[in-house]
Formats: C-alpha cells, structure tokens, sequence
C-alpha cells in the first residue's frame, strides 16, 4: 500500500500492490470506451434504472467522467466542496473520515485528511442502492475501511483525534 | 495550515506523484477530437460485436496492425477522414456525414444510394449520426 500525489498539498491516492494509483485507475478505466462496454455488458442495473442503451450509458460515463476530474483539477484548493460524507451515518466531526464524491453513477471514495487535503480510495460506478449490494462497491467499502486502518497504524491522528479514535472503539 | 495529524499524514507519501493531472490537461486540451473519436469508437465496436468481427480481422481488413485497432477502439486516435472512411466501407455502416453539402448524394457502401440533400452552401460542418441508420429507409439530416 502506497500513497502517491496527485495535486500537491491538496490530493492524493492510495495504489495498491505496486499498480496505478486508484484516481489514475479510475480514469483509465472510464475514459475507455472498450472496457466500459464490457463493464456494462455484465453490469446493467444503470441501464435499466436509467432506461438508456448500452451506447448512452458509455457515453454518458466518459461525459462524467472528464467533467468530474476536471472539477477535481480546477478546483483543487476548494476540495471541501466536492466531497460529502460517504453517508448520513457518518459523522462529519469523525477524524478521518469516509468520504465521496459524484456525478451522476460515477463514485470517487476519499478519506479526509484535514480541511482540503483528501486521499482517494477507489471509486466505482453505482449500481445498487447500498454499497454492499453490489461486489463492486462492496470492495470499494473494504478499501475504504483498510485504507483508514492503514492511516491510524501509522498513527496519522493528533491528541484531539486520537481522543475521537477511542471514543469510537468504545462504540 | 499545519497539524499534527497532516504532517502525520505527509510523512507517509511516497516521492511519487501521479502522471493524472498530465493526462487530464492534455485531454482536455483535445477534447472537442477526442468527443468525436470517442463516439466513433462506441459505434465502431458496437457493429464488430454485432457483425461477429474480432479486432484481428478488423485490422486486416483496414491493412492495419491490431495495435493501431486496439487504440482506435479506446476513443483515442485522432483518426483521419481516410481512415474513417476506410471503417465505414469495411463495416458497412456510415460513421460521419457533412451536412449543408450542395446536392450531395451519398450512399451505402454497396454504392446503393440513399438520399440527396440539397441545402445551402455549407461544406464545413461535420456531424456525427445519432444512431446507426443503415436498416432505415431514410438517412437522418440535422443542422447545428
């Protein structure tokens, strides 16, 4: 497990056994017309709930998909406002905390490090109502969590938050 | 703005920083080609499933390498008018069309035509079909 740069300051990313890191991943995978036609061949939920054809919902995908990481590059220092809590479970006041960030079926999952300062996870395309419904983001929900323990292994907490931490074992 | 917590943080990020941004500046750089070329690929790849083509054959019928196919059919080769009416003939299937082309008629690659369009003097617009018109009876003509 490695944790990479991707804006300076600002965002970064997790990459797991020596591949891309996750955000790179990502965009390889939806900006690729051939694989997220094989994707949506053995994944059609999205279209059914959208009632869209296999072309549209490629389409649509890369559309997202350019308009979300370009969002993500110009508006790096204001990150706070892309992200929102992964749910209404999640306490905003949590250290670090699980988060996500959309457009339309597109998920990135991030972990807030502090104000502005994010380290992405994974992300996926939605296709069920909960992240456990479907083994696509139910594996992202277990990076998630092992990304988090990863970064309270490493002690990646402050008296304030290390005070939280117990709280939550209590609990 | 430091704390505790991010230097924590900081401390643990490798020297190694994401070729991301790169690939997202230049995509959006050539974005306005790489819309078209992507679209083009969903098309093109929707009719070799459909007509039971491998990418191999493809290749060999455009007398190109697998490699160069394989590219194209990720959405990013910026490819030329040649190739794409290469795609067209070896497919059957027509991918782009200049609309507002005085008397233009085009036709199926059997050379069985389908329409004229007689529109104003504007040869420089380039759209691409919606949907795959071949079964249709009439070829569709939009205008920006």
């Amino acid at each position: 497990m490695k944790i990479v740069t991707i804006f300076a300051d600002h965002l970064y990313a997790f990459s797991f056994k020596n591949k891309t890191d996750e955000l790179s991943r990502l965009y390889d995978f939806w900006t690729n017309q051939k694989l997220l036609r094989d994707y949506f061949e053995r994944n059609n939920r999205v279209l059914e709930f959208e009632d869209i054809d296999i072309e549209e919902a490629i389409s649509k995908t890369i559309e997202n998909a350019d308009l979300l990481f370009e969002l993500l590059s110009e508006h790096r220092n204001n990150l706070d406002g892309l992200f929102e809590s992964l749910s209404t479970k999640e306490n905003d006041s949590k250290f670090l905390h699980k988060q996500k960030s959309k457009r339309k079926w597109l998920r990135l999952y991030a972990i807030k490090i502090e104000s502005n300062y994010y380290v992405i996870t994974g992300g996926a395309i939605k296709q069920s109502q909960t992240m456990q419904q479907h083994p696509d983001t139910n594996e992202e929900s277990k990076k998630l969590e092992s990304c988090r323990n990863y970064l309270i292994e490493n002690h990646v907490f402050d008296a304030d938050s290390f005070n939280d931490f117990l709280y939550e074992l209590e609990f | 703005m430091s704390s505790e917590r991010l230097d924590k943080f900081l401390a643990l990020v490798s020297d190694e920083t994401s070729d991301f941004e790169k690939k997202v500046l230049l995509r959006k750089e050539n974005k306005e080609w790489i819309k078209k070329s992507t679209q083009i690929a969903i098309k093109v790849n929707s009719a070799i499933k459909m007509q039971s083509i491998s990418q191999k054959q493809l290749a060999e019928k455009l007398h190109v390498s697998a490699q160069y196919v394989n590219k194209m059919l990720k959405g990013s080769e910026n490819l030329s008018l040649e190739t794409i009416s290469k795609l067209e003939r070896a497919l059957g299937i027509q991918l782009i069309e200049v609309v507002g082309y005085t008397s233009y008629a085009y036709s199926k690659p059997n050379n069985s035509i389908l329409s004229t369009v007689n529109a104003p003097q504007i040869t420089k617009i380039i759209r691409f079909t919606p949907k795959d018109y071949s079964n249709s009876e009439t070829p569709c003509v939009n205008y920006y």
